[in-house]
């Protein structure tokens, strides 16, 4: 079970109508969290970097998608496993895919960042299990 | 000097005086006639006489002569002696002249002198000695004619000299001295006259000389010239030198015995040679040869052979003695020594050691036995012959090889009778002379029977006995010759299956030249035999397909037998670069190290095989394409699908409130629309694929350009874009319309699309003929692209790098799957901010 101390849930998918759609199960859930989206994950970089300039606390889950145009997921982690550990400790780190692929998989299970590995759709069920 | 005193002439007076006649007196003695006695009464011999007379002691000179057939008959005589050389004997020495004067007559006629001086004069004028007188004092008084011939001087410069004063030889002075002593002086030797300075071999005797009444009034010279007599003497001597270091440096062994074998003369060979057989310590002369006989030796024999050469024989034999355990083989020849009457005085002995040839002689009866043994049993004909002789020898061979008797091939002199022709023979002869040696000579020879037969002949010209020989050796080759004329028809017939292989093959020396090119490998390079032989085998030199390090390997070590088994480019005569297999195989080629090349052109076959491994690439390709978009299509179909499993999830819930709702409704609307989309999208892909197969047809670039614009009008009155090309280098290809419509369409209009806000865009498209291959270059000025990031999903499906404007994502993916549809490749070049170049590359239609 991962505890959770901080209230924030961010999104990084191109895919707008996922985020909504996540947005409201999260929601339904009934715990209290904060979500934020990011449709290029570019932009979630910048602002995962600006919390550790400024010290604030980091997203308790993020949801990544694995296939994004301009920067996809891998390449996201590339830059993310430079980040310090203490602060990625903090962070949660599910790799969102809608391909079925097992290659993805296995990739992704590799990179101790990725917390885990979940073909989309995300259901409730789920993420009630993820969210504590 | 004659010791018997004979009587050899005597003149009148003396008759006369002693009474008797020459005819009682000649050639006997005086003293055989009278009986002497001197004035003392006592009996003296003429001999005695004279000694006293030369000493000097005699008495007056009076002698009482009594005859021995009647002692009352006696005379008194006064003997004078005056020595006289007898002509031209000079061992037998001077007669003495007796002057006899009768004293028993107190009678002495005026006349008488005048007679004796008259005859005197004439003895002085006459005489074969030169004769002169001189006075007490040793002056000359008078000289005769022979006199002053021997001294080379006139009678006048000779008249007058005093010769103990005016001399130079001391010793003549002293025995003229003498003379003047009542002595007799004597001279011999050389005397050089002091008036004329010749000098002359001569012996000289000075005689005191007394007067009528006994007084001594001087003396008298007899001179004689000894010059031809001393040559004589030397000669003699020198020959007797001569003929005894001949004999002692003979290696014969000679000795001469009389009649009892005592030794007479003897050389130290021989001296040697009894030392060895008999133990004889020394031989002297005078010693007895049969002293020294060895006891086996049959002495008796050997005195019947001296006394047989006594009888006037010679004899020669031979004798074998054994010395130092080795037998030793001699000549014998004893011939009588003769003296000029005809005497056998002696018997000389040579004897020759003839070891050595009887040696040599036994071995070269070996040698010929061997030579013949040898000779006649080979199946080589040997021979000897000679210019002028013919054939001198020849051993059995050579008789039944041409069919011949021996007495027919030895008087055909000019061996006409073996050769071809008589020119045939000239030219042999004259190539031997020249060289000394023929060896190896093929040459085709005639029996007796008149066939013909080759032969190898081996001819040396050697000279012995001051004559050329030539020594030969034939073989006959006939069967040789034959199996030669077969391998040449292999040869031949390999030489046509070398012609008539429709594989090309050449041959190649050390130097990496042809030696020869069949028809085949001719026709291959594009070029006759003649124009190739001596020159390389052409290889393309461009170094992406030939390696020229790894052919000169090839080269070496198929040169040193290892067969070499490569693919190389080579080189026709028009330079077109083909591709073969080279199998090299080391092998003689008429005596010379070569390489024989096998060549299978494989242009076709590597056609075939780039053809193939170009699809094989494609297929990978493709396979790889597929795969990816297979993967963007499971992912960007399922996207939508995922969604509206998410969203009616959701709606299943209670408590949505009415914005929700909407949202949700929303939602599955775009997840239906972009899901139908993407199916729509993945329909005209696939058929891209599909299409490969269809009809290819020309197509000009102007054409497409026109209807791209044409298309394309909206877009390019909105962002005012200029559009311009240059299809000069080359308008057109064979291709698919429909993809090449798609190609310049959608880059076109990405041109457009990805414009800069900040300028006017402007779309230039240029064709360009390049590597045998057309280049149609997409030019623009707008965006540019950050290829460091994108390049490598630049082409990929669904990619998208400006998300400003619109657009899903497919237009660089279906551009890249039609020209890879159409053998091409499509490259980009860009600056971000400055703008793109897309290069399309299809390969020659």
């Amino acid at each position: 079970m991962i505890e959770t101390q901080h209230k924030e849930v961010w999104l990084v998918d191109d895919d707008a109508i996922h985020n909504m759609a996540l947005e409201i199960l999260i929601r339904k859930t009934n715990k209290v969290y904060q979500v934020q989206a990011f449709t290029q994950a570019s932009e979630a970089l910048e602002h995962l970097k600006s919390r550790v300039d400024s010290g604030e606390t980091p997203p308790a889950f993020l949801f990544l998608d694995l296939n994004m145009n301009e920067m996809n997921g891998w390449e996201f982690l590339e830059s993310y496993a430079y980040f310090p550990t203490p602060f990625k400790k903090q962070i949660n780190v599910f790799m969102l895919s809608s391909s079925v692929s097992q290659s993805d998989r296995n990739r992704a299970v590799e990179i101790p960042d990725v917390y885990d590995f979940i073909i989309k759709p995300l259901t409730h069920h789920s993420l009630q299990t993820i969210l504590v | 000097m004659n010791s018997s005193f004979h009587v050899i002439d005597m003149n009148k007076i003396a008759h006369q005086v002693l009474g008797v006649s020459p005819e009682q007196l000649r050639d006997k003695s005086i003293t055989d006639v009278y009986k002497i006695h001197d004035s003392d009464k006592r009996e003296v011999s003429v001999e005695e006489i004279y000694q006293n007379y030369q000493s000097g002691n005699g008495t007056d000179g009076n002698f009482r002569f009594t005859l021995l057939e009647d002692e009352y008959d006696e005379v008194i005589v006064h003997l004078n002696f005056v020595a006289v050389e007898k002509e031209n004997v000079i061992e037998k020495d001077a007669f003495v002249f007796l002057a006899i004067k009768n004293v028993t007559s107190e009678f002495e006629s005026h006349l008488e002198l005048k007679k004796r001086e008259e005859q005197f004069r004439l003895i002085f004028e006459n005489s074969p000695a030169g004769i002169c007188f001189y006075d007490l004092e040793g002056t000359i008084i008078q000289v005769n004619d022979e006199f002053s011939f021997i001294l080379g001087s006139s009678r006048e410069r000779l008249v007058g000299l005093n010769m103990i004063r005016d001399l130079k030889n001391k010793e003549v002075i002293t025995q003229v001295q003498k003379s003047l002593e009542k002595k007799l002086g004597f001279y011999e030797g050389y005397y050089s006259s002091v008036s004329s300075n010749k000098t002359t071999f001569v012996r000289c005797f000075f005689n005191p000389v007394l007067g009528d009444r006994n007084e001594f009034i001087g003396g008298v010279c007899l001179l004689n010239d000894l010059t031809e007599a001393q040559r004589d003497k030397k000669r003699i001597e020198y020959l007797y030198a001569n003929l005894n270091a001949l004999v002692e440096s003979s290696q014969d062994y000679v000795f001469a015995i009389d009649r009892d074998g005592n030794y007479l003369y003897f050389n130290s060979k021989h001296v040697e040679l009894f030392k060895q057989i008999g133990g004889v310590e020394s031989i002297n002369l005078g010693d007895n040869v049969f002293d020294f006989l060895p006891k086996n030796e049959d002495v008796e024999l050997s005195k019947k052979r001296l006394r047989e050469i006594f009888d006037g024989k010679s004899l020669h034999y031979k004798r074998s003695i054994l010395l130092d355990n080795k037998l030793r083989h001699f000549t014998v020849s004893m011939n009588p020594v003769t003296t000029q009457e005809d005497e056998i005085i002696a018997v000389s002995i040579f004897m020759r050691d003839i070891t050595k040839e009887h040696e040599a002689n036994t071995r070269i009866k070996l040698n010929e036995q061997l030579l013949n043994s040898v000779t006649s049993n080979l199946t080589e004909a040997v021979y000897r012959s000679s210019k002028e002789d013919g054939i001198i020898y020849a051993n059995d061979a050579f008789y039944s090889m041409f069919g011949y008797s021996k007495e027919e091939a030895i008087n055909d002199k000019e061996l006409y009778l073996f050769y071809e022709n008589p020119g045939s023979r000239t030219s042999f002869l004259n190539e031997i002379d020249e060289n000394l040696k023929v060896s190896n000579r093929e040459m085709q020879l005639k029996r007796k029977d008149g066939s013909r037969f080759w032969a190898l002949l081996n001819v040396s010209k050697i000279r012995a006995d001051e004559k050329d020989y030539y020594d030969g050796v034939i073989t006959d080759i006939t069967e040789r010759k034959r199996n030669d004329t077969q391998i040449k028809e292999s040869e031949e017939s390999y030489k046509k299956l070398f012609e008539n292989a429709s594989e090309p093959i050449y041959i190649i020396d050390e130097s990496y030249s042809f030696v020869d090119l069949n028809a085949a490998a001719c026709k291959m390079y594009g070029a006759t035999n003649a124009e190739l032989i001596g020159k390389k085998p052409p290889f393309a030199t461009d170094l992406e397909l030939n390696n020229p390090i790894l052919i000169k390997d090839m080269l070496k070590k198929a040169f040193k037998g290892v067969p070499q088994n490569n693919v190389i480019y080579g080189k026709r005569i028009t330079g077109e670069i083909f591709p073969q297999k080279l199998r090299l195989q080391k092998s003689t080629y008429f005596g010379k190290t070569v390489l024989i090349a096998f060549v299978e052109d494989i242009t076709q076959i590597k056609k075939q095989e780039d053809e193939r491994n170009r699809m094989i690439q494609d297929l990978t390709r493709q396979n790889r394409d597929l795969q990816h978009f297979s993967y963007v299509i499971s992912h960007d179909l399922r996207a939508p699908v995922a969604n509206i499993l998410s969203l009616t999830s959701i709606f299943e819930m209670a408590d949505l409130d009415a914005v929700t709702q909407n949202k949700i409704i929303n939602g599955l609307q775009q997840s239906a629309s972009i899901l139908d989309k993407t199916i729509r999208d993945l329909n005209e892909v696939l058929s891209v694929r599909n299409d490969i197969h269809a009809q290819k047809e020309f197509i000009k670039f102007s054409d497409i350009m026109l209807s791209v614009q044409t298309g394309l009008t909206r877009q390019i009155m909105q962002s005012n874009a200029q559009i311009t090309y240059n299809f000069d280098e080359v308008d057109g290809m064979f291709s698919i319309q429909a993809y090449l419509n798609s190609i310049f369409f959608n880059l076109v209009s990405n041109a457009i699309k990805y414009r800069s806000p900040e300028r006017t865009p402007e779309i230039h498209v240029v064709s360009r003929r390049k590597l045998g291959k057309i280049e149609i270059e997409f030019h623009d000025n707008g965006l540019g692209l950050d290829l460091e990031k994108f390049s490598k999903k630049l082409f990929d499906i669904y990619q998208r790098f400006h998300t400003h404007v619109e657009g899903r994502g497919l237009g660089l993916y279906l551009v890249k799957t039609q020209v890879e549809s159409l053998s091409g490749t499509i490259e980009v070049k860009s600056k971000l901010g400055l703008g793109s170049v897309f290069t399309v590359i299809f390969a020659h239609d």
